[in-house]
């Protein structure tokens, strides 16, 4: 609980870093023409966990320019068998290099029983995943100093046996852990149309003054479900949702998340400044 | 003179000789090139970093001088439609074109190489010493200057060290081969072809190693460009993999810098090569006869107007390494909720 009391105080003090940019390499060149308009980046840490000579180059390249926020995905922390210590080990040095004012992971498993699923699984809303989710956090902070933010997923199918909303559970993993939240407004769009559920209603359950960051891109619609693709602009829905969610959460950064079907960086551009007028509007950065 | 004749060098066995050569040889050469790496210290120095407005001329002065600046020059002119290359009967003319009036609000450099255009001028005369080359000497002395200040280019006292490298070891290579050489002759053996081979060799390896400091680029400057290119890497990959995008992007985003100068300064004409522009690769170096032999050339080869879309295949760029998964087929390759079979997404 002091440990939960002492994120959280270390929290409030996190900077304002602006619109950032998930880092995918098809587009380095046109992030080095443009890197004024690009804040901070995320990387995705796993590319660079054993990496080659080329992606360390590339990993001292893009460092000495943004400001890197590394973004996990498969230290699996839902996991009831707990965490892959040589997978934390070389996460927490990659932490310690770039040391970034925060860094994430997401609520969800990718192994189980000692299989790696390749996906990031979503959990049971239930007192059990959340007590393993909250001793794996308390895990990785003893090798890894940054403040850790966890990303809320999607998912297709809400596993039976919840105890309580996913909202609530969010809430709850914030209290015990004092972990900030990255939330990824798509996902919490993609969520709310795939499942029923009101946006309004999750939002007013959270404690909307741990969210840290947030992830904005758009998805495609496959067969009546939206589908969080990373391939799409962001939707009208989304930019509402962000501009709801910068009304009242003191967030220090956006990032843009596109992965896939990209599209002229131009356009990239524009959601870009887009988000950053969005930021201002709100007095979240300059 | 007794001990000139006789002393254990002297008198060494010929095989035993021919070791000890070798091995003095690769001492001076590792000694050579010890002492001129520690002369160029501006390795030591931490790197410029990429402009946050890259200049292509700039770059194109970095990686080769005046004549890449040249060449970048007149690839962005045809670009614009202000100079073209017509195939004649006896050759390839270049020449301006009627738009070529309008152009008044080009840089200097361009303007510059825009004038020397106003009589047609073979490919021989670009390239010629007293070429274009002389002529955007000019324009490029603040980017010498520049280079110098940020010690890029190779310092100017290194010719003399270098030299002064050479010489020393070259003497040492000579004198020890020269003389064991007189005294196998004067004590009548003539066996002494691996002897001038080694020296030879010796030599050849000792000026090779001292010539490189002569290289233009000090160790930051080549440092520095391999860090630009890395930055600027992916639009080679770009333009070749998705040729619909040509032109597209600095026509409807007027005031960004035009990526295909920036790719130009950075590799070169020759990274043209397999993207919409690679005629101007055939017409500048003559390499290839162009399909169009006797039409006109110098516009946009684009040939599509709508800003395609890059797919994430480009990830599997030359530059670009497989397997950057870590096991999961999310974040770089994107992961949906739906996509991943029905789990999560990020």
């Amino acid at each position: 609980m002091a440990d939960a009391a002492e994120t959280r105080s270390a929290r409030s003090g996190l900077p304002a870093l602006g619109v950032g940019l998930g880092f995918r390499e098809p587009f380095r060149s046109e992030l080095f023409m443009h890197r004024r308009e690009v804040d901070f980046l995320e990387i995705t840490a796993e590319h660079y966990l054993d990496a080659s000579p080329r992606k360390e180059r590339e990993l001292e390249l893009l460092a000495e320019h943004f400001r890197l926020i590394p973004h996990a995905l498969n230290l699996s922390l839902g996991s009831a068998e707990g965490l892959d210590a040589a997978y934390l080990k070389k996460l927490a040095r990659l932490v310690r290099r770039l040391d970034p004012p925060w860094w994430s992971e997401h609520i969800s498993f990718t192994r189980a029983g000692g299989v790696e699923i390749g996906h990031l699984a979503p959990l049971p809303w239930t007192r059990e995943a959340l007590d393993v989710l909250c001793r794996n956090v308390s895990e990785v902070r003893r090798h890894i100093d940054a403040p850790l933010i966890l990303e809320n997923i999607t998912y297709l199918l809400a596993l039976p046996g919840g105890e309580m909303t996913e909202a609530d559970f969010l809430a709850e993993l914030v209290e015990r852990t004092g972990c900030g939240l990255l939330l990824d407004i798509t996902n919490l769009h993609t969520n709310a149309l795939n499942h029923g559920y009101d946006v309004e209603e999750f939002l007013g359950r959270l404690p909307l003054e741990a969210i840290v960051q947030l992830h904005f891109v758009g998805g495609r619609w496959d067969d009546g479900v939206l589908i969080d693709s990373h391939s799409e602009p962001t939707p009208t829905e989304v930019w509402q949702l962000m501009e709801r969610v910068l009304e009242c959460a003191p967030v220090r950064g956006v990032v843009l998340e596109r992965d896939e079907n990209f599209p002229p960086f131009a356009e990239i551009l524009l959601e870009l400044r887009r988000a950053r007028d969005a930021g201002r509007r709100h007095e979240r950065w300059a | 003179m007794e001990w000139l004749l006789h002393n254990p060098i002297a008198d060494m066995y010929g095989p035993y000789f021919l070791l000890f050569y070798a091995v003095v040889i690769l001492l001076v050469v590792v000694s050579a090139w010890l002492v001129l790496r520690a002369q160029d210290w501006t390795a030591r120095m931490p790197l410029p970093p990429v402009p946050a407005e890259p200049d292509p001329y700039e770059i194109a002065y970095l990686r080769g001088g005046e004549m890449e600046v040249a060449e970048t020059a007149i690839f962005s002119l045809m670009q614009r439609g202000y100079l073209q290359a017509t195939e004649r009967p006896d050759g390839t003319s270049f020449e301006r074109t009627p738009e070529a009036a309008e152009a008044g609000r080009l840089p200097q450099l361009e303007r510059r190489v825009l004038e020397w255009f106003s009589t047609p001028r073979r490919r021989a005369e670009i390239f010629a010493p007293l070429g274009l080359r002389y002529e955007v000497r000019g324009g490029c002395v603040q980017f010498e200057q520049k280079l110098r200040r940020e010690h890029l280019l190779t310092p100017q006292h290194m010719e003399k060290i270098s030299r002064l490298v050479w010489l020393t070891g070259a003497l040492v290579l000579a004198a020890l081969g020269g003389y064991k050489l007189v005294i196998a002759l004067s004590r009548g053996r003539f066996n002494v072809a691996f002897l001038i081979i080694m020296c030879i060799v010796g030599l050849v390896m000792l000026r090779a190693v001292s010539r490189l400091p002569q290289s233009r680029l000090s160790r930051r400057g080549r440092q520095y460009l391999d860090r630009l290119q890395m930055a600027f890497a992916q639009l080679k990959d770009r333009y070749r993999q998705q040729p619909q995008i040509a032109d597209t992007q600095p026509a409807r985003f007027a005031n960004s810098i035009d990526p295909t100068l920036i790719l130009v300064g950075a590799f070169g004409v020759a990274s043209l090569a397999g993207t919409p522009y690679e005629d101007y690769t055939r017409k500048m170096y003559g390499s290839q006869s162009s399909s169009g032999a006797g039409g006109t050339w110098g516009t946009s080869s684009s040939s599509a107007d709508g800003g395609g879309s890059y797919s994430s295949s480009d990830s599997s760029s030359s530059d670009s390494g497989g397997g950057d998964g870590g096991g999961s087929s999310c974040g770089g390759g994107g992961c949906g909720g739906g996509g991943c079979g029905g789990c999560g997404g990020d």
